[in-house]
């Protein structure tokens, strides 16, 4: 009776063991994406981010699906660039408080389970914290994950927000004539490498 | 007085719809140039806005004021003391002060060029509301 009660954890260690491999930390990797889309009532404009890092703990399992355990992206707020040149940067950098608050952070709050690989992508809903010019929201990001098996790991996604969510004012000019929208688009494209 | 208040509240209510006019027709016609308003120099606080709405009212009545001394050396019809009451405005202290201005601060040609057009329009405006009020 003992040795079939050993017997029936070893399998048991077992079937855990092939299901689950340990955890790898990821890095994020230099080719990403990550742009501002807004509007005004003279006309649209974007902003490029610079300098982005982060780290993600991912664990693939033995069917070739993986979990996202823990992710983290930062963006430098300092290296945000306007497309409409230096004017716009101070405006920016403003408004986000950068002084204070140099960095914009998206933390998963919430494992993702079982991603299947697949060409297409497949397409997630990433709960986190989002903290933007010192205020932090929990937010849930539809997005889409690529990955090649036990390779590299793409996310590709974009969020609206309100910038008054994140009581940051929406910059103004001309007296208040000249009024950029509430409503932003993060669109962002990054990649996890091992 | 009378003679100087009433007519300076109307050029200053006709120039205060231009001022807001003004601001509309730049995003509209001069996008360039409403961008360069984003710039740092300028003031966004709203509480500071408000003086720009008031600042009609201020140039009606010194206008009005100088109509009144100098209206007896302007002949002619409507249209043209109005408009030489304008322009005498505009060379005493719009030009000097744009000239200053684009000597001293970072500001566009094409910006200084609105606001000197700015200045002669309210000068034209309210010396034809002066002629027509205060003759």
């Amino acid at each position: 009776m003992k040795s079939f009660r050993n017997l029936l954890i070893i399998i048991m260690l077992f079937l855990w063991r092939s299901n689950v491999t340990a955890q790898t930390n990821y890095l994020l990797n230099n080719g990403y994406n990550v742009t501002i889309h807004g509007g005004s009532n003279l006309h649209d404009w974007d902003e490029t981010a610079g300098k982005v890092s982060g780290t993600s703990n991912i664990s693939w399992n033995s069917n070739g699906s993986f979990n996202i355990t823990a992710m983290k992206i930062e963006v430098d707020a300092h290296s945000i660039k306007s497309s409409e040149g230096g004017t716009m940067n101070n405006k920016t950098y403003k408004a986000l408080k950068t002084d204070d608050h140099p960095a914009i952070t998206f933390t998963l709050t919430s494992p993702l389970q079982s991603i299947k690989v697949s060409p297409a992508g497949e397409n997630v809903m990433a709960s986190g914290d989002l903290s933007i010019a010192g205020v932090t929201h929990q937010i849930t990001i539809h997005a889409k994950v690529t990955a090649s098996p036990g390779g590299n790991v793409d996310i590709d996604g974009s969020q609206p927000i309100k910038m008054s969510d994140y009581n940051i004012d929406p910059p103004t000019a001309l007296f208040g004539v000249l009024k950029v929208s509430d409503d932003i688009t993060i669109h962002f494209k990054i990649e996890f490498k091992k | 007085m009378k003679k100087i208040i009433i007519p300076g509240l109307v050029a200053g209510l006709v120039i205060l719809i231009l001022s807001v006019l003004g601001l509309y027709l730049t995003i509209w016609l001069l996008p360039g140039v409403a961008m360069q308003y984003f710039d740092p120099a300028f003031n966004d606080q709203a509480s500071r806005a408000m003086l720009y709405y008031i600042h009609p009212f201020i140039i009606a009545m010194a206008l009005s004021w100088f109509w009144n001394r100098v209206k007896g050396i302007l002949t002619g019809s409507f249209l043209s003391r109005g408009i030489e009451f304008g322009l005498i405005y505009v060379l005493v202290a719009t030009l000097p002060t744009m000239w200053l201005l684009y000597s001293a601060i970072t500001v566009s040609l094409e910006m200084t060029v609105t606001w000197f057009v700015f200045g002669l329009l309210q000068g034209i405006i309210a010396g034809l509301v002066f002629e027509r009020m205060n003759p």
